[in-house]
């Protein structure tokens, strides 16, 4: 337990994950920034909150993947960005865990409107993959 | 104690949590920047700050007045256009006048592109099945069935391949709303007689329906319709339905 607590700790970890995760992250942000109004349709189909907020949301929540996913690569404020992604990840894999269990089904719009993965377990599980790597990606080093 | 490690340590949480949250003020800023600049521009591009309701005008429900046949009527009778502005005819449904008005006003107060080139009102003789307004118009079941057996409407299903497969009402096409927004040209191809389009998915709120009712409006089609009902609600009432994906085919 020791031992794998020293390799979770060590930067030789830390870091790849935090480069993976940043990867990911621009992916995803590159995605969805140029299309807000499809993206506010894809955040419509989650039934997570009211109509209002929902534009806001679309309309920011690009940018703030992109400034984590750059933070990330770039090694330049890395640690802020871990954090973020894990406040993202954990926000995003509750959202496809209360849609499965209300039994919605569409795609998660994850990827921008090209991305036909649907929400379901397959989502599930990638996003609690990713949670556990920025979880990983948070740690000090 | 102090150990050498050659290197600085990453700052602790304090900094760290305020380097979180001033990235998340910069996102936000930076996307409603970005979002204040598309809907400076002529032609505005962006997003409204404020997503409008989810709110789709219904159509009458053009139920014919107790005790008449309903195969007997042709669907022109039963569904008087709405005119904007005039009253609705007191006898086609005396009891709730107020749902030809909210059909005719409502979608234009529901849609937020302005309407692009409303027809001209027809004449008060030949009054069309659908109304043609901008923006879609819910149509309820027994509506929805006499347009369909008048076969003045195609019907579009808007979920995916699968469940169009396990089931749909019998002459649909099967479009699913990603799918769509990916084929413009299978749009522009879609319904060149100009019969009305219903749009229909697997009830409840119906999203896809809505959503890609909306997109059909926004690419310049017509008398679009929602059925809200849906297949399960098609299905219960013991109308005609297919399996497979061949599209059209209508007993």
């Amino acid at each position: 337990v020791n031992a794998l607590a020293r390799v979770v700790a060590s930067p030789v970890l830390i870091r790849p994950c935090r480069i993976a995760l940043g990867l990911v992250l621009l992916a995803a942000a590159l995605a969805k920034i140029g299309d807000p109004a499809a993206l506010a349709t894809q955040i419509r189909h989650y039934h997570m909150m009211p109509a209002g907020p929902e534009n806001l949301l679309a309309i920011t929540l690009p940018w703030i993947e992109l400034l984590a996913g750059l933070a990330l690569v770039l090694r330049f404020h890395a640690r802020p960005g871990a954090w973020l992604a894990v406040a993202m990840m954990v926000v995003f894999t509750f959202a496809v865990a209360q849609a499965m269990a209300r039994g919605l089904n569409f795609e998660c719009g994850c990827f921008g409107a090209g991305d036909a993965t649907r929400v379901g377990v397959k989502k599930l599980l990638e996003n609690l993959a990713l949670t556990a790597v920025a979880m990983v990606g948070v740690r000090r080093m | 104690m102090i150990i050498e490690t050659g290197r600085e340590r990453e700052p602790g949480g304090g900094e760290t949590a305020r380097g979180a949250l001033l990235m998340l003020a910069a996102g936000i800023a930076l996307g409603v920047a970005w979002n204040a600049l598309h809907l400076a521009r002529r032609p505005p591009g962006g997003l409204p700050w404020v997503a409008r309701p989810q709110a789709v005008a219904r159509l009458g429900t053009l139920e014919p007045p107790a005790g008449v046949a309903l195969q007997s009527d042709t669907v022109a009778t039963l569904a008087p256009r709405p005119t904007p502005g005039a009253p609705p005819r007191a006898a086609a449904r005396p009891t709730n006048p107020a749902a030809y008005a909210q059909a005719a006003t409502g979608p234009a107060a529901a849609d937020p592109a302005p309407p692009p080139a409303v027809a001209a009102p027809a004449p008060a003789s030949t009054p069309p099945v659908i109304p043609d307004v901008a923006g879609p118009l819910t149509i309820e079941l027994p509506a929805f069935k006499q347009l369909y057996d008048a076969n003045a409407a195609l019907v579009v299903d808007a979920r995916e391949p699968v469940p169009f497969a396990e089931g749909h009402i019998a002459g649909a096409i099967s479009l699913p709303y990603n799918g769509a927004l990916a084929d413009p040209d299978r749009i522009a191809g879609l319904e060149p007689a100009h019969r009305a389009i219903v749009v229909y998915c697997s009830g409840g709120k119906c999203e896809l329906a809505i959503d890609l009712a909306k997109f059909l409006v926004e690419s310049g089609k017509r008398k679009v319709l929602v059925y809200q009902g849906g297949y399960p609600e098609w299905q219960a009432a013991g109308y005609p339905v297919a399996r497979g994906m061949a599209e059209g085919a209508r007993p």
